[in-house]
């Protein structure tokens, strides 16, 4: 049915109860079925065998007594029997015993009454062996005028039990076909009533797969049958949790990143101040330089926090879905980089189709995006280098940065949008935020970002593709 | 000129205490909002550099009080929030500019300078280089010398020049020539930049297109 569930680490008791509920249901439904299934055959063969043997039973008493009136009668004289009792296969046997036990009339030699038999003086009935055949005994009483004395005798009467075999095989079939029937049946529906009960607990996990990353929304109890709306409280307290924790650990690093941003303001202005004096010695002068472009570092480093803060998971979604055109967007911010590329004598050129790129998502978040991309390849393409940013549309709305600088090797493309990772041996100050910045904006508009080399070879090329949903068609 | 500055972080204070000075404005400092708001009642202020958070009276309730004392001098923020709401709170609320820590002080001076020019007249002449313009007769030169130019490229040198170090895109160029109520294609402002670019070659000053983005006019 499905694939089986992973299981816990940590066992539970009774791992096998606990794990399928499915398997409970089943094991639970099905065994009492199937021991009420056996029982009602045993009990319908029983009743089968009885009925059938009853009006047989009357036949082969009648004939008994029949042979003991023509005994009384005529004695034992074989003659008169024929053409009066069956022959061959559903042939009617008997013996008479006298009281001394010796066979005094008989057509087969049946076994002599047992001595229990003989002690009892009514009649009885009851299954035996007669040359390896089955055969039903009658065992009868009765007395005789023999020789002017009244005598006793036994009289055995038999008969093969091939007819009412037959007769009880097709009463069992009457009851127990209808049943096995009825038995399956009930299974059926047993199994389809399980399949159709588990169905609501299927939805509510597509729904659940189905969240978005940072969807920490509580999940609406209505959607889950009541029975499971105990474990939907109780998920919904995690993800509560989860998001107040989440929520303290991004207003920290905001709030440490705010509070930051003062002291290193009146450093980084005294450090101006200090530079800007010009009868101090030169060897301070350099010093002062130092610390001004140290300032610069944490004052940037800062900005990119409070970034990555604003744009970590478990933030609040977007406060407006409105359709946002790409294009413009990447040409303000490319305008916006313009004088920097032009001071670091580097080419920073746009290529893009005449035509709006609109995808869903939030203005300052996607800025955010584009300006880290722009900045790390500026940063990083020494002078005479190229930059150029392309945005297309096939499908899905894409942009891409695209340098001729020194490259990221392909080993380490994976490591580039962890926080705080540089690549080792880099010289330029950064912050090894930019592009960890990059890849949570990307996330959380759900695009795909893409690391490929740059044009011949040289130099890298980022992409973002945004997904199909967040592109307004055009 | 006269510039209060509101800070209650001693370091900053002093920094910009010491650089408004050298700017040539004399200073008047508070360390919390509620003195700030009795100095700026008493008034004589010509600007007012004001944090947000401070002691006692935050600075969005100082600015909110000034302003309906009557106050009108021009306050610049200074603040260590750069939401756009709290931007935008702060305008609301009558401050005349916005400045997010940390900043340079290059920029805080322009500010300030542009904060005490505002409401006056554009100033007449911008200068790139060896080239000046004169902003109220619409005429260029370069190194003194006189330059010969059609009313279109002057247009388009004018905005170049209001956004001089800045990148300006086609786009604004043909919005702007086309106040003239003409259609102008993408080409033409290509031929007009050829021919500025021709002229002002001689005085080292350049047009530097961006391919896909626009034209940036600098000293070279």
């Amino acid at each position: 049915m499905s694939a089986p569930a992973p299981r816990s680490p940590q066992p539970y008791p009774d791992d096998d109860d606990v794990l399928s509920l499915r398997q409970l249901l089943v094991n639970w439904l099905f065994t009492p079925l199937y021991l009420l299934l056996l029982f009602s055959s045993i009990a319908g063969y029983i009743a089968a065998m009885k009925l059938s043997n009853r009006p047989y039973d009357l036949v082969l008493t009648e004939r008994a007594n029949f042979l003991v009136n023509h005994f009384q009668a005529k004695g034992p004289d074989n003659r008169m029997l024929e053409g009066h009792l069956p022959q061959g296969e559903g042939a009617f046997l008997f013996t008479v015993f006298d009281r001394s036990g010796q066979v005094v009339f008989s057509n087969a030699l049946l076994p002599r009454p047992r001595p229990d038999d003989l002690a009892r003086q009514d009649s009885r009935l009851r299954d035996a062996y007669f040359n390896g055949y089955r055969i039903r005994l009658l065992t009868l009483h009765f007395s005789a005028l023999r020789e002017g004395r009244r005598q006793e005798y036994v009289i055995q009467a038999g008969e093969a039990i091939g007819d009412r075999l037959s007769l009880g095989r097709s009463i069992l079939g009457t009851i127990v076909i209808p049943q096995l029937i009825f038995i399956a049946t009930a299974g059926l529906a047993v199994w389809i009533g399980i399949k159709r009960g588990f169905q609501p607990l299927e939805r509510l996990r597509r729904r659940i797969a189905e969240r978005s990353r940072d969807d920490l929304h509580p999940l609406d109890e209505a959607m889950a049958p009541e029975e499971v709306r105990p474990f939907i409280r109780e998920i919904n307290a995690l993800l509560a949790r989860i998001g107040l924790m989440l929520e303290s650990q991004r207003r920290f690093v905001a709030d440490a990143a705010h509070q930051l941003r003062t002291p290193f303001a009146g450093l980084k202005a005294q450090a101006e101040l200090a530079r800007r004096e010009k009868d101090i010695p030169p060897g301070l002068h350099a010093s002062m330089e130092l610390i001004c472009q140290g300032a610069q570092r944490c004052s940037r480093l800062v900005n990119q926090l409070l970034t990555l803060a604003r744009n970590e998971p478990g933030t609040a979604a977007f406060s407006a879905q409105s359709p946002i055109d790409l294009r413009r967007l990447a040409h303000e911010a490319a305008m916006d980089w313009g004088p920097e590329a032009v001071r670091k004598g580097i080419e920073l050129a746009l290529e893009a189709p005449e035509m709006q790129l609109p995808v869903r998502g939030e203005e300052g978040p996607l800025r955010d995006l584009v300006d880290n991309l722009l900045d790390n390849a500026i940063r990083y393409t020494p002078t005479g280098g190229h930059v150029t940013v392309r945005l297309g549309y096939d499908a899905r709305a894409w942009l891409s940065v695209e340098d001729d600088g020194p490259g990221i090797p392909a080993a380490l493309r994976d490591k580039v949008f962890e926080r705080f990772w540089r690549i080792p041996g880099n010289a330029q100050p950064g912050t090894g935020l930019g592009l960890a910045i990059v890849a949570e904006v990307a996330t959380r508009h759900g695009a795909e970002i893409h690391i490929h080399d740059g044009p011949n070879g040289h130099g890298v090329s980022i992409s973002v593709h945004f997904p199909h949903h967040a592109t307004v068609q055009v | 000129m006269r510039a209060l500055i509101v800070e209650d972080d001693p370091l900053l204070m002093d920094s910009l205490n010491r650089a408004m000075r050298a700017a040539g404005y004399a200073t008047d400092q508070a360390m919390d909002g509620e003195t700030a708001l009795g100095l700026l009642r008493n008034g004589g202020f010509d600007l007012v550099l004001l944090d947000l958070g401070l002691p006692r009276l935050d600075g969005l309730q100082v600015l909110k009080r000034a302003r309906e004392h009557g106050c009108r001098v021009p306050v610049l923020i200074l603040t260590a929030r750069d939401g756009v709401e709290d931007r935008v709170k702060g305008l609301d609320l009558g401050a005349d500019d916005y400045l997010v820590k940390p900043f340079s002080l290059a920029e805080l001076e322009a500010r300030a300078r542009a904060l005490l020019r505002r409401g006056q007249t554009a100033p007449p002449l911008l200068a790139c280089g060896a080239l000046t313009y004169d902003t109220v007769g619409r005429r260029a030169t370069l190194d003194g010398q006189s330059l010969e130019l059609s009313l279109r490229e002057v247009s388009v040198l004018e905005a170049l020049l209001f956004r001089q170090g800045k990148v300006v895109s086609k786009e604004q160029l043909i919005e702007t020539l086309c106040g003239y109520g003409e259609e102008l294609s993408a080409n033409a402002i290509e031929v007009y930049m050829h021919r500025l670019r021709k002229k002002l070659e001689p005085g080292g000053v350049t047009i530097r297109t961006l391919r896909g983005l626009g034209y940036l006019m600098d000293k070279v």
